[in-house]
């Protein structure tokens, strides 16, 4: 009894030692495996699952293929919603970014796992930590639109198979390294198409943005702030660049504060430069101090500082803002500038060359630079001391109105752009001996239209007694006789047509001065008959032994009965013709001397008036 | 004899000192005497002109100098108050203008300047004016004149003139002083075209570098007056004034002067 008990004791404790030893070899065979590299790459992945799912699986020292097998076994890919297969993935991806390039599947349900993008076949160039993250990475595609992003910003997103993203308001971005900084995107020599945008607001340094058939960019070193609501995109910079893609020309450029709206108009903001651009050159400026509306279509609100342009016509409200407008190739024709308030100022600069510059305040107009380059109408309502006026300058000043009267005009001798023709006649009648010259700027046609004519006269007499002193008492004069016309084309719009029609016989020496001669009695004629103002300043001098006599015309009529032509025909005639139409009669010697030396002419001349309202 | 030595009402004794004084009076007195006689001694024993000549004379003069200050002040005017315009000036055509403004100098003659041109204008044309008085010679009668000289004083609405002019008259043996000096009055307003050319230089300040059309316009729609600026060049702008006098609507006076920018 004894003895079976030892065996029995004997035989149990052998089944004990011989169970223990072979869980203990178990357990070392099992715990060996699963970190032997050779061991568990020679798994397949159904056993590797397994073990995953055991939670007994190394799989860091799993190789790439393996491990992209293992995770790929589920056909949902449920492996890599796993935050430790993620991380994993990610830590590979970094280093070979290839497992995610040689696994499309992996890859989209990768960036959707986590990130909410649709990954629609793009092709990965890098992966990298996000510096001072251990788990956010930055994504780096291929491709055309290759883009640098980290998928965490942009949640939503499509990834493109050209290697771009288009973000869940509809911004596509073609190019470019996105960041996001305190809540705001950045974006960093980038490409983006905004065209189906519904909204979008980011920082934008060296980048390109699309918006329909227009493209802003930004030149490097400068940081803008883009905004897009309901269909009105702002700008804030300098340095921005709005192309044409249609023509590929510049539209305009901006520094400030911009916003645009679908119908082009601009909301300029403070201290903002806006240039716009015509054929790839500099057209127009506005440079504001305060907001300034600036309409392209439509029209202003008075009561608020706006500038309407189109048509190559102006109307700005300035109140009490300041402006600076710029006309660098001369396409603005008119300016109107409403009263403008407190210290406001308007400021408008023409041509780039040779500058010229009007400025404008409540009460106040000045002109600067070299105004015989001004062609601009500009007309400006002022207060002074209560009184209340509005003044035309006309081509720049050349005539200028105050409630429609011709007060004077920017004047003098220097050709310009609205002189058509200029002569200037020098006569010196010395003893027996005539010379006489004509200088012309250009020749007269026979037919001109929409007119105004300035006259001067200067007749500067020497006296010779000295070497004269044999001469006849008329002869001891030398005379110098100098005579200025000029012609000045005006805009057709100013002047309008009187339908008044009168006919001129004229002579001259040469064929301009007898239709100058034409023009210059119907101007007179017609100033005589409506009773305007026409003067003339004759002063006589005596200078030691000059004689001088200077004359000076003016025509200070009101404005409607001006001297303006509005059209005019000259036709050459002979001297019988010019006779009996002037009712003339000489003898055969003058006539005989008349037809050789002279040319005669019959010049129609039409009226005009020039519009009080205008421009 | 009743002798000065003798005379009581000299209460106190003469030194020999007192008595070379007396001689040296008496014997001046006589020389002054001596010399007067001889000067005058045609006036005192030659006939006058017949004073129908010499009032014609008188009145042909009076005439050319109120014509020649008409013309004067007209032509000074031109020249910014200036017969002959001193620097800084602009030349244009044959006048000289003078730069009443420049960058923040302002260089306005005073209005007894202008007046000193207009003598001085005077002085050159009257004799032009009276040609030598050519049509007194044909009837015989010689005038001869001095140095012109005078001044004239610009008053409101008006401008005093007093010219001095000494003409000597000469018919036959007759001869005559023609009154001198002479005196005129030019109902002409210089003032108040000084005082507007004065605004406008005051307004140019505001804006130095800018050509103050705005005011010029305001002021010439409210003063009654046209102008014309003229760039001579790139730095100079002359303004000219014009102005039409009720009396001599034909003529405008003009008002130059030059103003010059950086």
């Amino acid at each position: 009894m004894f003895i079976h008990l030892r065996l029995d004791i004997y035989k149990m404790f052998k089944k004990i030692i011989l169970i223990i030893i072979l869980i203990s070899l178990v357990g070392f065979i099992s715990s060996q495996d699963f970190n032997d590299p050779e061991y568990l790459n020679g798994l397949n992945t159904s056993e590797l699952l397994d073990l995953f799912n055991s939670g007994d699986l190394n799989f860091s020292i799993l190789n790439n293929e393996n491990f992209m097998e293992m995770i790929l076994l589920d056909e949902n890919l449920s492996l890599i919603d796993n935050q430790q297969i993620f991380n994993e993935i990610n830590s590979r991806a970094s280093k070979d970014v290839s497992i995610l390039n040689e696994n499309p599947t992996i890859k989209k349900k990768w960036f959707s796992a986590k990130y909410g993008l649709d990954d629609q076949g793009a092709q990965l160039k890098k992966i990298s930590f996000v510096p001072s993250s251990e788990n956010d990475v930055i994504v780096e595609t291929f491709g055309k639109d290759a883009t640098i992003f980290n998928p965490k910003d942009n949640i939503g997103a499509k990834v493109t198979q050209e290697g771009g993203l288009i973000l869940m308001d509809g911004t596509e971005v073609n190019r470019g390294n996105l960041t996001k900084i305190n809540g705001t995107l950045n974006v960093f020599d980038g490409a983006l198409d905004l065209t189906n945008s519904s909204g979008q607001d980011f920082f934008f340094n060296n980048s390109i943005l699309k918006i329909g058939d227009k493209e802003y960019s930004i030149r490097n070193g400068q940081m803008g702030y883009f905004n897009l609501n309901n269909g009105v995109a702002s700008f804030k910079g300098e340095g921005i660049t709005e192309k044409d893609l249609v023509s590929g020309q510049i539209v305009s450029k901006f520094g400030g504060g911009v916003k645009i709206d679908e119908s082009g108009n601009k909301l300029l903001g403070e201290k903002t430069s806006y240039l716009s651009y015509s054929n790839g050159e500099a057209s127009t400026g506005f440079v504001v101090r305060k907001t300034t509306e600036l309409v392209l279509t439509g029209n202003c609100n008075p009561s608020q500082s706006c500038i309407k342009y189109s048509d190559r016509k102006m109307q700005i409200y300035p109140q009490d803002n300041e402006m600076d407008i710029f006309s660098f190739d001369k396409s603005v024709d008119s300016i109107k500038v409403n009263q403008i308030q407190g210290q406001g100022k308007v400021i408008f600069f023409e041509n780039d060359e040779s500058p010229v510059g009007a400025i404008m305040t409540k009460d106040n107009f000045f002109l600067g630079g070299d105004d015989a380059n001004f062609n601009t109408d500009i007309t400006g309502e002022f207060t002074v001391n209560g009184q209340k006026f509005t003044q035309t300058y006309l081509e720049g000043g050349r005539l200028v109105t105050q409630n429609g009267n011709v007060m004077g005009g920017v004047g003098g001798l220097k050709p310009d752009e609205g002189l058509i023709y200029q002569s200037i006649l020098k006569s010196r009648n010395k003893g027996d001996e005539r010379v006489y010259k004509e200088t012309t700027k250009s020749n007269l046609g026979i037919e001109g239209e929409d007119i105004y004519l300035r006259n001067g006269f200067l007749d500067n007499t020497l006296l010779l007694e000295e070497e004269g002193t044999n001469l006849p008492e008329i002869d001891k004069r030398d005379e110098n006789l100098f005579s200025l016309t000029e012609i000045y084309q005006l805009n057709s719009d100013v002047v309008s047509p009187t339908n008044e029609i009168e006919t001129f016989a004229s002579y001259g020496k040469t064929r301009n001065l007898a239709i100058e001669d034409a023009l210059n009695v119907a101007a007179e004629k017609k100033i005589i008959s409506v009773r305007s103002k026409y003067t003339e300043s004759d002063v006589h001098a005596q200078i030691n032994d000059d004689y001088f006599r200077h004359e000076f015309s003016w025509n200070i009529g009101e404005t409607n009965t001006g001297v303006f032509i509005k059209n005019y025909k000259a036709k050459e005639i002979s001297f019988d013709e010019w006779a009996e139409k002037t009712g003339t009669t000489m003898d055969d010697l003058i006539k005989k001397e008349l037809e050789e030396d002279y040319y005669f002419y019959e010049v129609e001349v039409e009226y005009g008036e020039l519009n009080r309202n205008s421009p | 004899m009743l002798s000065f030595k003798n005379k009581t009402y000299f209460n106190y004794p003469m030194n020999k000192k007192g008595q070379v004084t007396i001689f040296i009076i008496v014997g001046l007195i006589l020389v002054v005497g001596v010399v007067l006689f001889f000067m005058f001694r045609e006036n005192i024993f030659v006939d006058p002109v017949n004073p129908v000549e010499t009032n014609a004379i008188t009145t042909f003069v009076q005439e050319c100098i109120n014509s020649i200050s008409e013309e004067g002040i007209y032509f000074i005017s031109l020249q910014g108050g200036y017969y002959k315009t001193p620097a800084p000036k602009v030349d244009y055509l044959t006048i000289e203008i003078p730069v009443y403004f420049e960058v923040d100098k302002e260089n306005i003659p005073s209005k007894e300047t202008v007046g000193n041109e207009l003598v001085k204008y005077i002085e050159d044309n009257l004799p032009v004016c009276v040609d030598n008085f050519k049509s007194f010679k044909q009837r015989g009668i010689e005038v001869t004149s001095e140095d012109i000289s005078g001044t004239a004083e610009i008053k409101e609405e008006k401008i005093l003139l007093e010219i001095d002019y000494s003409l000597t008259v000469k018919q036959g043996t007759s001869k005559s002083k023609i009154k001198n000096p002479f005196e005129s009055q030019l109902n002409f307003d210089f003032n108040s075209k000084y005082s507007i050319v004065q605004k406008i230089v005051n307004n140019q300040k505001e804006n130095p570098g800018f050509l103050p059309l705005g005011f010029i316009t305001n002021l010439a729609y409210n003063e009654g007056f046209s102008y014309e600026t003229i760039s001579v060049d790139e730095k100079n702008t002359i303004i000219s004034l014009a102005f039409i006098e009720l009396n001599k609507p034909e003529q405008s006076f003009v008002y130059s002067f030059a103003v010059r920018y950086l």
